[in-house]
């Protein structure tokens, strides 16, 4: 990535809790973001289920 | 309405406005105008992402949307989780760490002052328009059903709104949007019960989702590769995913949002939370418009929903022709509610040929029901082309005044308005932001006092709040109302998405070549709107593809991009 050199506080500044989650069960981001996607592939198959059962 | 629906929803509107102006006064400097005082739980910004998105429109036009075609649109939301991923992945970080007001400072720091301009400008332009809509929509909707007059209704409830967004900033839209849509769930779930009790006593739950689904209304995915077709699975995911990147990615009315959170992790978790949540909001909305036209197979609806119109057209049809279309409607209708009822009583007894038989004559009934309803909507939009051929817009609000107690009727209406505000609010927050920081303060004073900005901000959001007053007074929509939104958004937001695609991921391109890239983009999705049919959300697509691709294309003929400072890589 770049930039130019106006803001030069911004660079390389941590976050606080950047990599804690919080969430119990899911420690790091990438639990989170695989446990989002897969509620969001069940919703697909959910949907999918729903169309075909009531689909005369 | 009655004196108590009017109680709970003044009480509601006002107390909710006044609470937040009351609890976010006083701010001195323009950090913690625009971006709250940076101590946001997770939970509100999830909420309040949420709230600026969902307007009245959803409210009111999406159950009208299930009504007409079923579960289908639920699709345009696909690709709304994959974008926040993407966002609480690159977007963000890199926001946080800029320290940036908005979104398009970063394009200023990564381009230059003209890519800035642009992306400001493009921002502002859609966002200006969609907030005429956003008040316009549920004003012309509630005001003809009560029998208000619009321009009161428009003018009143922008004047709130601005009244507590100036006076607040950032924190007083997020306080408000909290308690705003606490309001719209508990409306929307309190009439989802309501429509579950007026369904006739021996339909099932079962039973209504299998004559919506006799109704082909429950087909929620279409995996037609068709490009014409609008709302397909294909849409959805890759069109629905890039207006998602874009919309939460780079507008900064939601930008906004989620940079007021106390750290990164508690702005990410916000976007997870709607990631998570806004599928299964969306169908929940459709399934209320689902249901709503079950229960109307078993209790005779109106021809035209929008009785206002209906009734003054009624008056001044001489020669009897809507009346004469009315009588068929009601003969169809209740030949299919007849027929319905034999074919729930067929399948109860396990009578699989009598239930046929019976479902394919409800079906024919239904076709006669709506020949009837279309000549009817015809006829009305000839005899006053303002009237409009789709009333889908007034049919829940039908529901809510028929079938609703009071009280709950109010707290509906106030659902409606609160969405209104929620999202009107975050975009005036945005709108007056993105004026004073990448307009006022880049170009026109440059080295005043915070004091002073703060003011200059207030004049600004007052401005675009009286602007969007304005353009709602003058609005004379007849489309149904949240594809204009999408539409206005989508001509102009996969371009901008485009900008900050290669910003992120075209380290080689500079702010001329991704300029012009996308100006040149800009003018291709007009010409296809133009000139084309194809599915809006596909400009969220070609938008950003273009502009990626004029951007590598100029890219060669010009001076090599030369960088002053590493960006580091967002975690």
């Amino acid at each position: 990535m770049i930039r130019d050199a106006h803001d030069p506080t911004a660079v390389g500044r941590p976050e606080p809790s950047d990599r804690e989650t919080g969430l119990p069960g899911l420690r790091s981001w990438k639990a989170v973001y695989v446990a989002v996607l897969g509620v969001f592939i069940l919703w697909i198959g959910l949907l999918t289920w729903f169309t075909n059962h009531y689909t005369p | 309405m009655n004196t108590l629906d009017y109680l709970v929803l003044l009480g509601v509107l006002i107390g909710i406005a006044a609470y937040g102006a009351w609890r976010t006064r006083g701010h001195r400097d323009l950090r913690s105008y625009v971006h709250g005082a940076k101590n946001t739980h997770w939970l509100t910004i999830g909420l309040s992402v949420m709230a600026t998105q969902a307007s009245a429109v959803t409210f009111l036009s999406t159950p009208g949307q299930g009504y007409e075609s079923g579960l289908g649109f639920v699709q345009n939301y696909f690709g709304a989780p994959l974008a926040l991923i993407v966002i609480a992945i690159v977007f963000l970080p890199i926001y946080r760490r800029l320290n940036v007001y908005t979104a398009y400072e970063y394009l200023g720091k990564r381009f230059d002052s003209k890519t800035r301009l642009l992306g400001a400008g493009l921002f502002l332009i859609q966002r200006g328009l969609g907030a005429g809509i956003t008040i316009y929509a549920p004003a012309i909707v509630l005001s003809t059903v009560m029998g208000w007059r619009l321009d009161a209704t428009i003018i009143c409830s922008g004047l709130l709104v601005i009244g507590y967004t100036v006076s607040g900033g950032s924190a007083a839209v997020n306080l408000t949007q909290k308690y705003q849509i606490g309001v719209i769930f508990v409306g929307m779930i309190a009439a989802f019960f309501v429509l579950l009790i007026k369904l006739p006593p021996d339909l099932r739950f079962g039973d209504a989702l299998t004559v919506a689904g006799g109704f082909h209304k429950l087909e929620a995915m279409d995996f037609s590769l068709d490009p014409h077709r609008r709302y397909t699975v294909w849409t959805g995911l890759l069109g629905g995913m890039f207006l998602a990147l874009s919309y939460f990615g780079t507008d900064q009315s939601q930008v906004q949002r989620y940079l007021t959170g106390a750290s990164l992790r508690e702005s990410r978790l916000g976007l997870m939370f709607n990631a998570l949540f806004k599928i299964p909001m969306q169908f929940f909305i459709l399934l209320l418009g689902v249901l709503v036209f079950v229960l109307y197979q078993f209790d005779r609806p109106p021809v035209f929903f929008n009785q206002t119109a209906w009734h003054r057209e009624v008056a001044q049809d001489a020669s009897g022709k809507l009346r004469s279309l009315e009588n068929d409607f009601n003969r169809a209708h209740d030949d299919k509610e007849r027929d319905l009822k034999n074919w729930i009583t067929a399948r109860h007894a396990g009578n699989i040929a009598a239930a046929e038989t019976a479902r394919a004559a409800a079906l024919s009934a239904s076709t006669r029901a709506e020949a009837a309803r279309t000549e009817t909507k015809s006829f009305l939009k000839n005899a006053d082309p303002h009237v409009g051929a789709n009333d889908s817009d007034y049919v829940f609000i039908t529901f809510i005044l028929d079938y609703l107690p009071h009280g709950l009727i109010g707290l509906l209406v106030a659902a409606f308005f609160a969405a209104t505000f929620s999202s009107k609010a975050g975009e005036l927050n945005a709108l007056g932001s993105t004026t004073t920081v990448d307009i006022y303060r880049h170009i026109v004073k440059r080295d005043a006092g915070d004091a002073h900005y703060v003011v200059a901000s207030k004049w600004f959001t007052a401005m675009w709040g009286f602007a969007a007053i304005a353009f709602a007074l003058f609005a004379n929509l007849v489309e149904n109302l949240i594809q204009a939104t999408n539409i206005i958004g989508s001509i102009f937001y996969g371009v901008v998405l485009g900008l900050f695609l290669i910003a992120f991921f075209l380290k080689r391109i500079g702010g001329t070549a991704a300029f012009w890239a996308a100006v040149a983009a800009q003018a291709l999705v007009f010409a296809l709107y133009v000139k084309t049919d194809i599915s809006y959300l596909w400009y969220n697509v070609i938008g950003p593809a273009a502009c990626m691709l004029f951007g590598i294309i100029l890219q060669l003929f010009l001076p090599r991009h030369t960088t002053l400072v590493e960006i580091p890589n967002a975690h």
